[in-house]
């Protein structure tokens, strides 16, 4: 059989991935868009007032020419999306005059996570006053006024990390000392128990599947990142292969679908210093409706925690043992942890991972698609201590 | 192993020069000119490294037609002799050895990875429960011995928690 370019995928080749893999109708739109224009150019660096002129265009499309832009600065954080930080005199509806800290959160050509603006506005929006979340304004879901697809949302104070907290560049492994633990801990499990019970608007969600209850959110799940890996993965590798047999011969059954962050962890939410309180969960872009024992598993991943003082324990998110974490969710949030699913789901994480470091970092780094090429290739280096988890989660079963 | 210089190399040449370089305080022209010629120099690199073995092995060939050409000569001691007909025998045996190039052990890499996946899915879809264990046990040996070298050869990264294996010790 011919292998494919996927540097320069033919119309045929999309039209098979489309046909072989069912996602939701938005994703499918994102990552043909992707595909259709990979053999196109490469990131374009953007300058600050090339951003800026883009953003009053977009936020003049909504409210007329009666606000001023100012203060804007590259914000760092993350591995996908490009933000900068500005700040918006303009009339607020139902406040008033004001000069509002905004954010641009764009994405480059191609991200190591492709994902829509258009369902990470919808869900923000979705989720104010259920948890902290950053209040969001505009959308550009076709870069209709941006080099590419963005939203504009509020700065919100806080930090991701203590500022006696190491880390490396990308976020993950996050230490957090002692005294972060007790006041940081709980809200870590509260904040993730709301937005498992969030009510779910199908209406306000326009651009999300809301799934039955059984096995289809995980099946969309698994088409979508499976047909990631195809579009995006360089070398085969058998382990992935395994890992995804196994996946689609055990999906567990899901009673109650519910809002789920797709990406809970340290470094995606953001706290205030001088109280240890959330004030803003983050990076919603993988958002979906599905099962909740995915957001545990994604949580409680051990490249996203480290080991306790003995060297032994390992805290979920530098926080809690994982005994701990899951006792108190399951108080929290009312949902049970069925141990079986727990694990399909730990499967999953560790699969996903794999298919995000690998097979879609080597892809945009190689095309030269991000405005961080480096990092991104740096990122890629992750993926066999990432695979060596997932084969030793395989090997041991439940 | 995806993590190579073809990957690397490009990528830390896009990045100082479109995020870096732009960025440099004009008025520091000694790091301005540092920078430049880092990235010439990575650029050479990037453009040359998969062409080194082909170098070097054709370096070699041409080298044995000298040598041999200098061995009919004859006019030298019988020590100097000697010692050129030893570095003959032993280039040739290197040259024999060293026919398939890094590109053609990659593409069979590259290729038994693909067929050998594509036999581990279809074991999955039509393979009865002992197939799959017996197929998952392999799979799992295998990446075992693969990972670690992988693990090994990315460790400056600072990825693993503890030590693992120099990868001198592994290959």
């Amino acid at each position: 059989m011919p292998m494919p370019d996927k540097n320069a995928p033919s119309p045929a080749w999309i039209g098979e991935l489309r046909r072989r893999f069912t996602v939701e109708p938005e994703i499918d739109r994102v990552l043909t868009r992707k595909l259709e224009r990979r053999a196109g150019p490469g990131y374009v660096p953007q300058t600050l007032a090339d951003l800026m002129s883009g953003t009053a265009a977009l936020i003049r499309a909504d409210i007329g020419d009666d606000f001023s832009i100012g203060s804007a600065r590259w914000l760092t954080g993350g591995a996908s999306k490009l933000q900068v930080a500005f700040d918006l005199e303009w009339h607020r509806p139902g406040i008033g005059r004001e000069t509002t800290a905004m954010v641009l959160r764009m994405e480059p050509a191609a991200s190591l996570v492709e994902s829509s603006r258009l369902r990470e506005f919808e869900i923000i929006r979705a989720m104010q006053g259920v948890v902290p979340v950053p209040p969001v304004f505009w959308v550009d879901a076709h870069a209709a006024h941006l080099p590419y697809p963005a939203i504009i949302y509020g700065f919100v104070d806080g930090v991701t990390k203590p500022r006696d907290a190491t880390s490396q560049a990308t976020g993950m492994a996050t230490v957090m000392a002692p005294h972060w633990r007790a006041a940081l801990g709980p809200q870590f499990v509260l904040t993730l128990a709301r937005i498992h019970n969030a009510t779910i608007d199908s209406t306000a969600l326009s651009a999300f599947e809301v799934p039955a209850p059984g096995v289809q959110s995980t099946e969309r799940a698994l088409d979508h990142w499976e047909r990631v890996w195809e579009e995006d993965a360089d070398e085969d590798i058998p382990l992935m292969r395994l890992a995804a047999a196994w996946l689609r011969a055990n999906v567990p059954h899901c009673a109650r679908p519910v809002v789920l962050h797709g990406d809970y962890r340290v470094g995606n939410f953001l706290f205030t210093e001088h109280d240890a309180q959330f004030s803003a969960v983050l990076d919603w872009e993988m958002a979906r409706i599905g099962d909740h024992h995915f957001d545990v598993a994604w949580a409680i991943n051990p490249a996203y925690g480290h080991t306790s003082e003995d060297g032994r324990t390992l805290l979920v998110g530098g926080f809690m043992p994982e005994a701990e974490f899951l006792e108190r969710y399951e108080r929290a949030a009312g949902l049970p942890i069925d141990p079986r699913a727990l694990y399909y789901h730990k499967v999953y994480c560790g699969w996903l991972q794999g298919v995000i470091a690998i097979a879609t970092g080597w892809r945009v780094a190689r095309n030269g698609k991000t405005h961080q090429d480096a990092l991104v290739a740096w990122i890629v280096g992750i993926g066999p201590k990432l695979l060596a988890e997932l084969r030793d989660l395989l090997e041991r079963g439940m | 192993m995806q993590l190579r210089s073809d990957l690397a190399l490009p990528a830390m040449i896009k990045s100082l020069s479109e995020v870096v370089l732009p960025a440099v305080d004009p008025q520091n022209q000694p790091a301005i000119e540092q920078l430049q010629v880092t990235i010439g120099l990575l650029n050479l690199l990037a453009k040359r490294l998969p062409l080194e073995f082909r170098y070097d092995r054709d370096e070699l060939d041409r080298l044995l037609g000298f040598a041999r050409a200098l061995a009919v000569i004859d006019g030298a001691d019988g020590a100097a002799t000697q010692a050129l007909a030893t570095g003959i025998a032993r280039g040739s045996d290197v040259l024999d050895r060293a026919r398939a190039t890094p590109q053609d052990v990659l593409e069979s890499i590259r290729d038994l990875r693909r067929t050998a996946g594509a036999l581990v899915t279809a074991t999955y879809t039509a393979g009865d429960t002992s197939q799959r264990h017996a197929v998952q046990a392999l799979v799992l040996a295998h990446a075992d011995d693969q990972l670690l070298r992988e693990r090994a050869w990315l460790m400056s990264q600072g990825w693993e928690a503890g030590p693992l294996p120099d990868i001198h010790d592994l290959l």
